[in-house]
């Protein structure tokens, strides 16, 4: 067992079946002495040892580096994908009987540690990745495919010769670049969800770089090819050189479609086509047309008649290009997190495609090969943004320092400096923020009542060691408003820090019904029980329910306890609950009446003074009696209509009133035993005299 | 129903006693069996709380001139603000003067069991359990490229910095490793990391993804590239200095060339390379060489970015901690398997 952060490489695990159609014949000879033609029947059975051969499961890729549809400075490491399998490499056999013999290395084609499959990286316009094409289609016409397929359909690389020739590997470099390793399955990190610890590693021979003329990231599409059948394709050996111009380009058929649009038909119909390209490309630097248009080199090796001038057809800026390489990437982002589950895999591996779907063999007058394609993705070659230099330019700082200088994101250096058509640089902050040392953010805060005003706030993450509040003391430890967390500052701006705390955790319980659920339920059953027991401490000491009381199990406790808590209350109300409040509260004194009011009632009433001073000495209403009161017009002088309306009315005030004072009077209302005696006049009258007796 | 002579106090006491029970066995510590009062789901809905779930990003930070693009923020958690967090998810329910009073009896022992859950949040397996009350929280957030950049970026904090060059990756539960309470990508550019406790480096490394291979590039003339790798010695996978003798660290090591492919920038030429491998003696190759020989030597370390004392992590050379070996078992392997075919 391998030990944790610590791995195994190994050479190969080459299973001893490859994959394929097998006859099992099992044979059993018995031989006796005594008895002749003991046979037994041969059983025979049909064995298929599968193994993918057109495409790789997904289950069984555990990475791949670059990350798929990632941007990154990757010109010194070497694309890989890393497979479940450890046997996969190995499990057919790259040469096959009757496949043409491989010139430049026989001796290790035949060998079965020779990987079947290749990672081979291409650049945009290198190749061309097809769409599902049936299996028979997927190999370069020629080739034969016996044997079981794994699926109907498949997905090729169209690849002219001289990207075969510069960027494959050749039969040699195979062995070099499968291998297996070994790792703990408790490394997790390592380990990436394979079953047994043992995975197929197979790596690219291409480092890939990005464009250094145009100064453009490049997208890259890594594929791993079935090199079944095809190994004598694969590139002869060169005489080594140690250094590399990254300048130089390997193929693009892009500007050979953008610029010299040929008919396809016309090929297809083997017309005599004039504009047809296969830059051959020597060593040493190469003449450009200007940047951005990879315009149709005449090498030494070109078979194509080049009309003059390849005047550039979109002379994109190398910022353009920058932009468009990164809309790239967004809208395969874009399409990963849009897309619905069961198709998202389909969608984003055909938005990789683009770049890679220039139909090669229309346009190429070189012979194009066909490869097929287990497993492809896509990755952006940037020349800036590797790890370490976007690590090292971070800007750090605890939490509260502010920006330096508006930092530029990582570029390459041979980038020129921003201007023209470039697109603005990002929104530089409106206007820097109020920050204080201690973190506090100034910010705009409408008040309760409507105000405008600014009020302190910070989050969770303070730029020093804080302590908690209940070990400061001067704070109550539970908040149970988030009012009781504001804090006015010497400044007079309120901290609102801990309020907003404070409703965020509310708001977030609020918001996950299980939580309150539990909550209330918890505080149901272990409050209520709490409360219960201190309610207990309390009674037993009061002493009225020391002695025995005959309870009926099943009755209500709380009935008895509350009416024997009455009892023991009701026996000295002021005792237990203090002064009873006044029936009424006295009016607030009048002002003006307190010095006579008597003079005041005469005048309103327009009657003399001195009857009232009198009534007021006698207590007896009756000596108002003789006050003439003036009256109105006679009765026979109104209308006669009007007159009804107002008794009417009359009558029902009178029942009113009557109806308050007790009185039910069923005669006529304003008749009485004594004549000029009505129902009101009884009333006042026996009232009166009722007085009259209290007052004796 | 029985009739039976009791007083209310006994009833009383009888009732509250059978109650009084269930509120010690609310729930029960998974790993110590200690009685806990706070019901567990209402425990790990606030210590998650406690770790900041759910709260919007805004307040967090506030503005975003706190966390410019391409920045790294480090912080100290305040626990007054997360104790008000949790107090304010407990004021829900919370409906008169009785429930708050008792609230305020029973904040103590909730809020000293939250601490303890804190560190449960986040359990990596094969790791031991660590517990205590909580203390000081530090963390940081990083707003930058290569969190988008590179998905699974590890990152690891000491209390005291591993010493030397040769120590693996301490566990979590190393006294000197802090705990990670929280890792989680915010936005696709945005990471937050929790620690439990004060670190004294950081350490932010590349996410392995199987490991990597490559050379390094120098250019030696305008736009000409040439690439080296360090040597290996392949029988015990350490560096081999120019004398030939094994080295610690891959800055002594010697440089080997690699060779290309003319008229293919970037393309390798395996075979040259590997014969130039084969040639050096200090390698202890032998006579063939093989994928995973090569592979040992083409192996690149993850970058690791290690923030904290400059001065203490000067010589700290990454590639130490890791000790890739070769085995030759492979041989022996396949030997078994022919015998079993040879058998028919």
């Amino acid at each position: 067992m391998v030990a944790v952060g610590k791995f195994v490489l190994y050479d190969g695990f080459v299973p001893p079946l490859e994959a394929g159609d097998y006859d099992l014949v099992a044979r059993h000879k018995l031989t006796s002495p005594d008895v002749s033609g003991l046979n037994v029947e041969t059983q025979s059975s049909r064995v298929r040892i599968t193994s993918p051969r057109f495409k790789l499961p997904p289950d069984q890729i555990l990475s791949t580096f670059p990350p798929a549809n990632s941007e990154g400075a990757y010109e010194s490491r070497l694309p890989q994908i890393v497979i479940k399998r450890r046997t996969m490499p190995w499990e057919r056999r790259p040469l096959r009987p009757g496949d043409p013999d491989v010139p430049h290395a026989p001796d290790e084609a035949a060998d079965r540690n020779t990987p079947w499959l290749a990672l081979v990286v291409i650049a945009e316009g290198e190749g061309e990745i097809s769409v599902e094409t049936p299996i028979a289609d997927c190999v370069t016409p020629g080739v034969p495919m016996n044997g079981p397929s794994d699926v109907v359909k498949g997905l090729y690389l169209a690849v002219p010769e001289t990207v075969v020739r510069k960027v494959f590997p050749t039969v040699e470099d195979l062995r070099l670049l499968a291998h297996v390793r070994e790792v703990s399955l408790a490394d997790t990190e390592n380990a990436l969800g394979d079953d047994d610890g043992f995975m197929a590693v197979v790596l690219a021979n291409r480092l890939p770089q990005f464009d250094r003329v145009a100064c453009k990231p490049v997208r890259y599409m890594a594929c791993l090819l079935n090199l079944e059948g095809q190994l004598d394709v694969l590139p002869a050996p060169t005489p080594p050189i140690n250094t590399f111009l990254a300048t130089q380009f390997v193929f693009n058929a892009a500007a050979v479609a953008q610029d010299h649009p040929v008919d396809p038909d016309l090929r297809f119909m083997g017309a005599k086509v004039d504009h047809v390209f296969a830059p051959g490309v020597g060593g040493g630097n190469l003449p450009r047309s200007g940047p951005g248009t990879r315009a149709v080199l005449s090498g030494t090796t070109a078979q194509a008649r080049a009309p003059s001038p390849t005047h550039a057809t979109a002379t994109l800026s190398a910022r353009a290009g920058e932009w468009a390489s990164a809309a790239t990437t967004a809208r395969i982002s874009d399409l990963a997190t849009s897309a619905s589950s069961e198709d998202v895999g389909f969608v984003v591996r055909d938005a990789m495609r683009a770049g890679f779907r220039i139909p090669f063999e229309a346009y190429i007058l070189e012979k194009t090969y066909r490869f097929p394609v287990l497993a492809h993705w896509s990755f952006t070659c940037n020349g800036a943004g590797s790890l370490d230099t976007i690590m090292q330019e971070l800007d750090v700082g605890l939490l509260g320092t502010l920006p330096g200088p508006d930092a530029e994101p990582p570029r390459p250096e041979c980038l020129p400096p921003v201007g023209g058509d470039a697109p603005p640089p990002a929104d530089k902050p409106r206007v820097p923020p109020e920050v204080t040392g201690t973190g506090h953010v100034g910010l705009a805060h409408k008040t309760r009542e409507g105000e405008d005003r600014r009020a302190w706030f910070r989050g969770p993450f303070v730029p020093f060691a804080t302590r908690r509040r209940h070990q400061e003391g001067d704070l109550p430890v539970l908040a149970h408003v988030s009012d009781q967390l504001r804090l006015t500052i010497p400044d007079g701006r309120e901290d609102l820090s801990l309020a907003v705390a404070f409703e965020i955790g509310r708001l977030l319980a609020l918001s996950q019904p299980s939580f309150v659920a539990a909550l209330m339920r918890w505080r149901r059953e272990q409050f209520g029980a709490e409360r219960a027991r201190r309610l207990n401490g309390v009674l037993s000491q009061v002493g009225q329910f020391a002695g025995t009381l005959d309870l009926t199990l099943g009755q209500g406790v709380a009935r008895e306890v509350g009416r024997r808590f009455l009892n023991v209350a009701a026996a000295d109300l002021v005792a237990n609950f203090g002064d009873a409040r006044p029936i009424a509260d006295p009016g607030r004194p009048i002002e003006h009446l307190s010095a006579n009011p008597i003079t005041d009632l005469a005048n309103g009433l327009g009657i003399d003074r001195q009857v009232l001073v009198e009534a007021q000495r006698r207590r007896d209403p009756a000596a108002l009696d003789d006050v003439g009161v003036a009256r109105g017009a006679a009765a026979d002088t109104l209308d006669p209509e009007t007159l009804r309306v107002l008794d009417a009315g009359l009558d029902e005030a009178l029942r009113n009133v009557l109806t308050q004072g007790g009185v039910t009077s069923d005669r006529d209302l304003r008749r009485s035993a004594r004549p000029d005696e009505d129902a009101l006049d009884a009333l006042i009258r026996r009232q009166t005299e009722r007085r009259k007796k209290e007052m004796e | 129903m029985a009739q039976a002579t009791l007083t209310a106090e006994i009833v009383m006491n009888e009732a509250v006693a059978a109650i009084e029970g269930s509120l010690v066995a609310t729930d029960v510590d998974d790993f110590t069996d200690d009685d806990k009062i706070t019901p567990r789901e209402v425990r790990q809905f606030l210590a998650r709380l406690r770790l900041l779930e759910g709260v919007p990003f805004s307040n967090i930070v506030a503005d975003s001139a706190l966390l410019p693009i391409e920045s790294i923020r480090f912080f100290y958690v305040d626990r007054g603000w997360t104790d008000a967090l949790t107090q304010g998810a407990l004021s829900v329910g919370t409906v008169n003067t009785g429930d708050r009073a008792q609230l305020d009896r029973l904040y103590g022992a909730i809020e000293d069991e939250i601490d303890s859950e804190e560190r449960l949040v986040r359990l990596p397996g094969g790791e031991e359990r660590q517990a205590g009350p909580a203390g000081l929280m530090t963390g940081f957030v990083l707003r930058s490229r290569a969190v988008s950049g590179w998905p699974g970026l590890h990152v690891r904090a000491y209390a005291r910095e591993p010493d030397g060059n040769d120590e693996e990756i301490l566990p979590e539960s190393h006294p000197d490793r802090l705990k990670l309470l929280r890792l989680e990508r915010l936005a696709p550019a945005v990471m937050l990391a929790l620690f439990d406790g004060m670190p004294e480096v950081v350490h932010i490394e590349e996410p392995k993804r199987g490991l990597q291979f490559g050379v390094t590039l120098t250019e030696t003339a305008s736009n000409t590239y040439s690439a080296s790798i360090p040597a290996r010695d392949v029988q015990t996978a350490s560096y081999v200095g120019e004398d030939g003798s094994e080295v610690e660290t891959m800055a002594e090591a010697k440089r080997l060339p690699v060779r290309f492919r003319p008229g293919s920038p970037g393309v390798l030429d395996l075979a040259n390379t590997g014969r130039a491998f084969l040639e050096d003696d200090d390698l202890n190759m032998g006579s063939e060489l093989d994928g995973a020989e090569f592979a040992l030597q083409m192996i690149r370390f993850p970058y690791r970015q290690v923030f904290g004392d400059p001065g203490v992590t000067a010589d700290f050379d990454i590639a130490a901690v890791f000790r890739p070996t070769l085995s030759k078992q492979v041989t022996t392997l396949a030997a078994d398997f022919e015998r079993v075919f040879d058998a028919d």
